[in-house]
This record gives structure tokens, C-alpha cells and sequence, in this order.
């Protein structure tokens, strides 16, 4: 509290910025819903499902070249040849919709209409492939410094064995694209 | 509570400027890793899915387009990381200049939107270089200290929070969760390299589950262990090195680099200084 007391002495608009901020932080965490810059610093601590399947992406350029994403580039470059294929993914998975707006319209019920006006802004337009594709190409051309003609993805189905290996069950072409 | 420390009167404006230097320099540093990994705003090549979720902040951003008309247009993104680079470099010359600080934080507030919408999941690492410039923005010495002060607090709150999020789900009464999280961050790592000399590492972890739990419950008492530096600058310095150690110990068990978060032990290292300085007969 000495702290608070000091900067209210010091400048009352800044005690009332910094309580504002302590404030809706606190009740960022107590709802655990984000609003940048109150955040939530949960860190590992939601519970892993020990029953989770592993779901990995094989991407294979110009059919022949294999792109390890797991290490060779740095954290940020994976997270962005990464993500991208998980999210896409689970759109695919979703009827090509963005499970965002889902999301959405399931907790919002009727107020979803409200939304509606401005949702080309907030959600993504049903998954263009080609689009995607044309886009994860040229990130990947511009991280690899290989010209891109040809990009296939596969996805795998595996889990760990009794050896505590990655062992693949089964996989299934994702997406295939070549260049015009 | 925490023990009086006159701290204004030995945080001179030769410290603000210094301390002002060495977080600029840790950003540039942060900036130039951006940009080998391809990930300043004119190297994601007009990105095509976003993802503002729930996050207000984020909406706002796209409401107005912002993020898309940088984006969108090459020479605006290439304009726009010139300016990032410029304004941190400017910061770290002339710290004493605040203009160019409030021009940086917020050019790193519209990159920090960008990465993670564009990068679809809400990554935190970048936190610590979006709050770290904010005390430097106040216009006199005292308001900077606070703010500072302020700065310090708030990196107890992230780690004792981790904390208590953990107490209260009860994960870590759960034997299981260190070596679940080792089997989904690594899984492609341990595909692409089974043979590696880390790989065995990590076959040897997984193997031997108690090794992540125990790993893992260090990790957590570590986290609660910040709650005390909101009662005392006493442990300031081991508070720093726990603020560094934390990330690496992400880094092991989870395959994250978070060392844009380990940037803000720089609050208990000078917190620390000053207090051995104090303490000091001299």
C-alpha cells in the first residue's frame, strides 16, 4: 500500500492509470478472458489430457525437399511456418469456417447479431486453400531461400510407443498446391 | 511490509539514462532476432488468416484495419520496420529524449498486435519488451522510479500468478503434467530427429515421468517463490536470476523461448544494485 500511497501523493492521474491497470488485470485473471495489456500468466498450468493423439504436419517442397521445422530456425520462424498450418487445420476440420466465429456464436446466441456488421474484420472468410497456400509458400520461400513450385502437406496420426517413441499410425494429404 | 528504502534519492538521472541504454540495447538485440527469423512485418508477406480472438485490444486494431493496410502493402511494412529499428535506435542513443520512447512503444504495440494475430495464437513472450519502455516515458525522475518500481512488481505479479494459477488448478498435484507437456511440445522434434543426442535426453525423461514432475514442481516453487519480492528488495539478486533461469527452464521442458520475457529481470537487477549500494558503508 505504501507504494500506492506514494504514487498517489506523486500524481494523481498516475495512481488512477496504475490501479485502473492492477484492477482490470485482476479481473482479467478472475474471468481468465484477455484483453491486452491485462493479462492472464497462466503458464503451463491448464491440465495436459494424457489421452491426446499427436498430430504432426509432414511439408514436402518441390516433392522432393522435407522441411524440419522442429529445430534449424529460430523459435519465432517455427511458430510462424507452424501456427498457421494448426489454425488452417482446424478450419479445415471445421467446414472451412473460422472456429472463431463459432466460437462466437455459440456464446453469444442472439447478441451474435450485433457483431455481424463488422465480422469480415474479426473472423477469417471461409478457408481459401489457394490463397493460404500462395501465402505459406512465399513465407516459406522467404525462410528457406528456395524457390517454391510445388508444396505438399500431409498430416500424421501417431502416438508415443512402448519405447517412448514417436511412432506414425496413419497420414492423409492435407493440402497440395503448385504454382501458376 | 517492505523495508524503506529512499530510493529517489539514489536512483540518480546518470542510472535512468543508463538503465534506459542497457533496455533498448536488449531490444535492439530482440528486433535484430526478429528479423532473422523472419518475422518482422515486411517479412510475413501479406499474411492471409488472422486471429484477434477474444481480445478486445485486438479487435480495436482490426476495426480500424490497421494491421491489415501495414501489412498489405510491402513498402508501408518495409516503412514501418525502418521506423521500429530507427525509433529503438534513437532510444538507445539519446535516452534521454521521451518523444521517440512513446513513438517506439507504441510502433511495438501495433508489431506486438501484428505478430500474434497474423502468427494466430496469442504468444506472450513479447510482453516484456512492450512493458519495459513504459517508466521511461514519464517526464521527471520521480515519476520514472515509480513507474520502474511499478515495472518491478508487476514481473512478481507474472511469476507468483503462474504460481497461484497452478496451486489452484491443482496441476501441481498432477504426477503426470511434466513429462505430458515434454510428449506434445517435443513430439516434432523427437519425429524429425529420433537418434539425436537429445533426443536420448528426452527418451530418457519421458521414460522416467518422475524426473518432468519433479522438474516441473521445482519450476513451480520458483514461480512462488516472487511472491516475496513484494515484501522485500532483499532478494532482488536471486530474483533476477530466477527471472533468467525460468525462461530456460520453458525453453527444456516445453521447446518455448521466452527470452523477451526474461528481459524484465533487468527491474531486480538494478533494484538489487541500489540496495547493495545502500547497504555499502561507503
Amino acid at each position: 500500500m505504501t507504494y500506492f500511497s506514494t504514487l498517489f501523493r506523486y500524481d494523481k492521474r498516475i495512481f488512477f492509470l496504475v490501479a485502473a491497470f492492477c484492477l482490470l488485470t485482476a479481473i482479467a485473471n478472475l474471468f481468465k478472458v484477455e484483453t491486452t495489456p491485462f493479462f492472464v500468466w497462466g503458464m503451463y498450468s491448464e491440465k495436459e489430457p494424457s489421452d491426446r493423439r499427436l498430430e504432426l504436419f509432414k511439408i514436402t517442397v518441390n516433392d522432393s525437399i522435407p522441411v524440419d521445422y522442429s529445430c534449424g530456425y529460430p523459435d519465432a520462424n517455427r511458430f510462424y511456418l507452424l501456427s498457421p498450418l494448426t489454425y488452417s487445420r482446424s478450419m479445415a476440420k471445421n467446414g472451412g469456417e473460422d472456429p472463431e466465429k463459432v466460437f462466437f456464436q455459440k456464446k453469444l446466441g442472439r447478441y451474435f447479431d450485433l457483431i455481424i456488421p463488422f465480422e469480415k474484420h474479426l473472423f477469417n472468410e471461409s478457408l481459401n486453400k489457394d490463397a493460404f497456400m500462395q501465402w505459406y509458400s512465399t513465407y516459406l520461400e522467404e525462410t528457406m531461400h528456395v524457390p517454391i513450385d510445388d508444396l505438399k502437406i500431409e498430416l500424421l496420426d501417431g502416438d508415443y510407443n512402448d519405447r517412448n517413441q514417436v511412432e506414425i499410425y496413419h497420414s492423409e494429404g492435407f493440402i497440395q498446391w503448385k504454382k501458376r | 511490509m517492505e523495508e524503506t528504502l529512499v530510493f529517489d534519492k539514489h536512483l540518480s538521472m546518470g542510472i535512468r539514462n543508463r538503465l534506459c541504454r542497457i533496455v533498448f540495447a536488449l531490444i535492439f538485440i530482440s528486433l535484430i532476432y526478429s528479423f532473422f527469423s523472419n518475422t518482422l512485418v515486411s517479412q510475413l508477406k501479406i499474411p492471409v488468416l488472422k486471429f484477434p480472438s477474444t481480445d478486445l485490444t485486438y479487435w480495436f486494431f482490426h476495426l480500424i484495419r490497421l494491421p491489415e493496410i501495414i501489412t498489405g502493402h510491402p513498402v508501408i511494412a518495409r516503412c514501418f520496420d525502418g521506423l521500429l529499428f530507427f525509433s529503438c535506435l534513437l532510444c538507445l542513443l539519446k535516452p534521454e529524449g521521451r518523444r521517440w520512447i512513446l513513438i517506439f512503444f507504441i510502433l511495438y504495440l501495433v508489431y506486438f498486435i501484428i505478430f500474434n494475430s497474423y502468427g494466430l495464437h496469442h504468444t506472450h513472450s513479447k510482453i516484456g519488451i512492450l512493458l519495459l519502455p513504459v517508466p521511461f516515458m514519464m517526464t521527471d525522475e520521480k515519476g520514472f522510479l515509480l513507474l520502474w518500481k511499478g515495472l518491478r512488481y508487476y514481473t512478481c505479479f507474472i511469476y507468483a500468478s503462474a504460481f497461484l494459477w497452478k496451486l489452484f488448478r491443482g496441476t501441481w498435484l498432477y504426477s503426470q503434467q511434466g513429462v505430458l507437456i515434454i510428449k506434445r511440445n517435443l513430439a516434432p522434434y523427437l519425429y524429425f530427429h529420433p537418434r539425436s543426442g537429445l533426443s536420448k535426453v528426452y527418451y530418457w525423461l519421458i521414460s522416467h515421468a518422475a524426473i518432468p514432475d519433479i522438474l516441473l514442481k521445482m519450476g513451480f516453487i520458483l514461480e512462488g517463490l516472487f511472491i516475496i519480492g513484494f515484501f522485500t528488495r532483499r532478494f532482488d539478486k536471486y530474483l533476477f536470476l530466477l527471472a533468467i533461469l525460468l525462461p530456460l527452464g520453458f525453453l527444456l521442458m516445453a521447446d518455448a523461448l521466452f527470452f523477451e520475457l526474461a528481459f524484465l529481470s533487468i527491474c531486480f537487477y538494478s533494484w538489487g544494485y541500489l540496495v547493495s549500494k545502500e547497504e555499502s558503508p561507503e
